[in-house]
């Protein structure tokens, strides 16, 4: 994840008290929109791992757990953590099965 | 106004912790139905509110033991 600095985007030389993007100069405004639509890939990209870490789980839970109890045992623990490497594993096989069907 | 990095950044967090929220709560909710209330009845019982606590906070607890093993498997410790 990239680093934020400390950057900001002043008014340009327009009146007194006009605030906001519009009084901004092109270049800081054409700086702001790269940085938003970087943010926003980044916010997507977080959102869709966490997606893909809560598939996982839905699938592990079905195989792993039993009803659930205070605290996951150490066997549910090492289930889970089993199941969502192989999940992985077989995300990756199917992927180069797939490519090989297709020469 | 000046608009800054770390605000932007910040709206950004939020925005980013609602909406994985809301995709617990749904992932959790129908978990959580399907393992704890098996006989719909005119209400939730104590011990389907018992079972649906302990579920969502093993829910937490294995998403976090999953999140561990898919970075573990990223960084290249299961891959053949």
């Amino acid at each position: 994840m990239s680093s934020w600095g400390s950057s900001s985007y002043g008014s340009g030389s327009g009146s007194p008290g006009s605030g906001g993007v519009g009084s901004m100069t092109e270049a800081d405004q054409a700086r702001m929109l790269q940085e938003l639509q970087q943010l926003q890939a980044q916010a997507e990209s977080q959102v869709r791992v966490q997606e893909a870490l809560a598939e996982i789980t839905d699938k592990c839970w079905d195989k792993c757990m039993g009803k659930p109890g205070t605290k996951l045992s150490s066997s549910e623990e090492s289930c889970f953590s089993n199941c969502a490497e192989r999940f992985l594993e077989t995300s990756v096989f199917i992927q180069r099965r797939l490519l090989k069907d297709a020469n | 106004m000046d608009f800054s990095s770390s605000e932007l950044q910040n709206e950004v967090n939020t925005t980013v912790m609602a909406t994985v929220f809301e995709l617990l709560r749904t992932s959790i909710t129908g978990k959580c139905f399907d393992v704890c209330v098996t006989r719909p009845s005119s209400s939730l019982s104590g011990s389907e509110q018992q079972c649906l606590a302990k579920c969502a906070d093993r829910y937490i607890e294995a998403l976090q033991v999953v999140a561990k093993a898919a970075v573990e498997y990223d960084n290249g410790s299961g891959l053949q």
